[in-house]
C-alpha cells in the first residue's frame, strides 16, 4: 500500500478528513496507508502528499497567489 | 471628488478577490536524501527541468536543479546552505533562474538574483531567464563602431569595436581590473551612452567596494550595473552570475542601447563550477575541470553581439577577465577563452615592474576586429604604430651591449621611445580621442625634443595642458567629428610650433 501524509488545519472536523481521505481512493484507485498531521500554518484547507505529487488545497498558499497577482500588476519588488 | 475615487478602488479590489480562480494546486515533491556542502541529493521530483529553482521547505533554501535522473535529482545550492537537513520537503517551481530587468537596475549593486545589496528597494517589472539564446546569425550586423577605452595604446593599436569580446589576460596584479574599470570610468567621461556591467565572480568584498567607491568618485555609477558573486556565496552564485549580467545586457541591447559587460574574471568561474561539477561526481577531465567547461564560457560569450538595424542596432561588448599563472597562456582555461574572443589584451609582470603601465605586451595582444572599430582620425595617426614599436623592440636588444648603432637605427630607437613614452599612463588618466590622436602626431612629428631637458613624460603633460589652456577648439572639433581633415591638421602644425615656444620659454623658469 502507498504511504500518504495528510496535513489539515487545525480545527477541521474528522468527518471532513475521513471524507477527504476516501475522495484520494476512489480518485487514485487503490487504498493508500494515512498519516494525518495537524499543521496551523495552512490556515484553512489541507495539503496531502501521496507518491511524489502535492495536492495543495490550503487557504495560505491560496493568500500567496493573490499577492503575487497584486505584485504583478504593481510591479515587482 | 476623492470618496468615489477611493470607493470605486475599494469595490475594485473586492471583485478582483471575489473572482479569482478557487482551484487546488498539484505540483511534484521530493525529499532531501542528502547534503553534501552545496550539493543536495533529493529523492522524487521526476518531471524536474535542467536548471529548475527547487524551493526547500518551503522557503527555507533555494536550489537549482543540476543532475536528472529517474528516481533523483542533483541540485546546487543557491544559499541557505546551513538550514537544510535531511528529509527537508521540495517543491519544484516551475521556473528557471530568472533576474528582475531594467533601467531601474542602472547605479544599483545587485546579487546574481536580482536582490538588492545596497540596501534600498528595487522593482523591476520584467524578468529575463538568465540562460537565453544567443543571437543568430540573421539578427547580427558586423561591428563597425568603437568602443573607446581611454587608454591610448588600447584604442591605438588593439581596437575595441561594439560587440566584440576583448580578453583581457595576465597574472595577478598586471591591472586586469584597472584597464576594466578605466574603460568603464571612460564611457561615463566621454558620455558615450554604453550602459556598463561590472561583474565581479568570486571577488572578496572589500576588493568590490573598493570598485564600487573608485566608480562613483569618478561619476560613473550613474551608467554602471555591479553585480557581484563573492567569494563567500554558494558556488551555484558564483556560476550563474555571468550568465544574469548577460540577462541584464540582453535587456538594454533589445532596447537598441549599447552595453559593456565586464567579467572579473572567468577563471574563478570555471573554479565554481569545476567545484559543483565535483561534488556532482561528473567526470573529472583535463585539471579537474569538467568536460564542458568550453561550453560553459562560450555559451556566454556568444551572447555578445551587434545586433542588425531591424532588431535596434543594439550591442553587448564582453571583456572578459582572465588570470594566468605563471604567464602560462597556454593552460586550459586561457587557451580556451582565447579561442573564444574575438582578440586578447595581454598584461605582462616583468612589463609592469619595469614601469611600463599599463603593462600591455603590444607584440602579443590583438584586436581581431581591428581597425573598422576606429574612428577615422585614430586610424590615421596609429597606422605604422605597431611596426614602430616591433622595430623598436628589435633593436632595443643592441643597445645593452653598448654596439653603435648607424643613423637610421639610431632614430628608430629615438623615435621607439619617444612612443613607449606616449603609450605608459597613470590608473586615473582618462584620455579623450582628441587628446591620444593629438599625442600620437605629437610622437610622430617629433614635437618632443630633448633639447629642453624635460623628460617625454614631463613634455607630454605639458601639450595636453597646452592644448586644453590655448587650443580647445581644436579639441572639440576632433571630439566632434572624430576625423582630422587637413585643416584641422594644419591647425595642429601651428599649435605644436605655439608649444614648443611656449615650452622654451616656460623652461627656462622650471629650471
Amino acid at each position: 500500500m502507498k504511504k500518504a501524509l495528510l496535513k489539515a488545519a487545525p480545527k477541521t472536523a474528522p468527518e471532513t478528513i475521513e471524507k477527504i481521505k476516501a475522495r484520494f481512493s476512489q480518485y487514485l484507485n487503490e487504498e493508500l496507508e494515512w498519516s494525518v498531521e495537524e499543521d496551523a500554518s495552512l490556515i484553512g484547507g489541507f495539503l496531502a502528499y501521496i507518491d511524489g505529487t502535492v495536492y495543495d488545497c490550503t487557504v495560505a498558499t491560496k493568500l500567496e497567489e493573490i499577492k503575487q497577482a497584486l505584485y504583478d500588476a504593481v510591479g515587482r519588488n | 471628488m476623492s470618496d468615489l475615487v477611493y470607493t470605486s478602488l475599494s469595490a475594485y479590489l473586492k471583485e478582483k478577490i471575489d473572482s479569482f480562480p478557487i482551484s487546488s494546486k498539484i505540483y511534484d515533491y521530493g525529499t532531501v536524501k542528502s547534503c553534501n556542502s552545496d550539493v543536495i541529493i533529493i529523492k522524487g521530483l521526476g518531471r524536474a527541468k535542467y536548471g529548475e529553482i527547487l524551493e526547500i521547505e518551503n522557503g527555507v533554501a533555494y536550489a537549482l536543479a543540476f543532475d536528472l535522473k529517474k528516481d533523483e535529482v542533483g541540485a546546487v545550492l543557491l544559499d541557505g546552505e546551513q538550514a537544510v537537513e535531511v528529509g527537508f520537503m521540495v517543491k519544484g517551481t516551475g521556473r528557471v533562474a530568472s533576474v528582475g530587468v531594467g533601467e531601474a537596475l542602472i547605479g544599483r549593486v545587485i546579487d546574481p538574483l536580482g536582490r538588492p545589496l545596497d540596501e534600498k528597494p528595487l522593482m523591476c517589472r520584467e524578468l529575463r531567464p538568465v540562460e537565453a539564446k544567443a543571437p543568430s546569425i540573421v539578427d547580427r550586423a558586423p561591428v563597425d563602431t568603437p568602443l573607446e577605452t581611454g587608454i591610448i595604446s588600447i584604442d591605438s593599436m588593439i581596437p575595441i569595436g561594439r560587440g566584440q569580446r576583448e580578453l583581457i589576460i595576465g597574472d595577478r596584479q598586471t591591472g586586469k581590473t584597472s584597464i576594466a574599470l578605466s574603460t568603464i570610468i571612460h564611457q561615463a567621461k566621454s558620455n558615450s551612452g554604453v550602459i556598463c556591467i561590472y561583474c565581479a565572480i568570486g571577488q572578496k568584498k572589500a576588493n568590490v567596494m573598493n570598485v564600487v567607491s573608485t566608480l562613483e568618485k569618478a561619476g560613473a555609477m550613474n551608467n554602471t550595473i555591479v553585480m557581484p558573486a563573492f567569494s563567500n556565496d554558494c558556488a551555484a552564485l558564483q556560476y550563474i552570475a555571468p550568465y544574469a549580467a548577460c540577462a541584464v545586457g540582453e535587456y538594454f541591447m533589445y532596447k537598441g542601447k549599447d552595453v559593456l559587460i565586464v567579467f572579473d574574471d572567468l577563471s574563478k568561474h570555471a573554479a565554481a563550477y569545476r567545484m559543483i561539477s565535483l561534488l556532482l561526481r561528473r567526470p573529472a577531465g583535463r585539471e579537474a575541470y569538467p568536460g564542458d567547461i568550453f561550453y560553459l564560457h562560450s555559451r556566454l560569450l556568444e551572447r555578445s553581439a551587434h545586433l542588425s538595424k531591424e532588431l535596434g542596432g543594439g550591442s553587448i561588448t564582453a571583456l572578459p577577465v582572465v588570470e594566468t599563472m605563471a604567464g602560462d597562456i597556454s593552460a586550459y582555461i586561457p587557451t580556451n577563452v582565447i579561442s573564444i574572443t574575438d582578440g586578447q589584451i595581454y598584461l605582462e609582470t616583468e612589463l609592469f615592474n619595469s614601469g611600463m603601465r599599463p603593462a600591455i605586451n603590444v607584440g602579443l595582444s590583438v584586436s581581431r576586429v581591428g581597425k573598422s572599430a576606429q574612428y577615422k582620425a585614430m586610424k590615421k595617426t596609429s597606422g605604422a604604430l605597431r611596426l614602430e614599436i616591433a622595430q623598436y623592440r628589435d633593436l632595443a636588444v643592441f643597445t645593452r651591449f653598448g654596439a653603435e648603432l648607424d643613423s637610421t637605427s639610431a632614430a628608430i630607437l629615438k623615435k621607439g621611445e619617444t612612443i613607449m613614452e606616449i603609450i605608459k599612463q597613470k590608473a586615473n588618466d582618462d584620455y579623450s580621442t582628441a587628446q591620444e590622436v593629438i599625442l600620437l602626431l605629437a610622437a610622430e612629428k617629433g614635437v618632443f625634443s630633448d633639447k629642453i631637458g624635460l623628460s617625454v613624460n614631463e613634455q607630454k603633460y605639458d601639450l595636453l595642458e597646452y592644448f586644453a589652456k590655448n587650443e580647445q577648439k581644436i579639441l572639440d572639433m576632433i571630439n566632434n567629428g572624430k576625423d582630422t581633415d587637413d585643416i584641422i591638421l594644419e591647425k595642429i602644425k601651428e599649435a605644436f610650433a605655439g608649444f614648443t615656444a611656449w615650452e622654451e620659454e616656460n623652461h627656462a623658469e622650471r629650471r
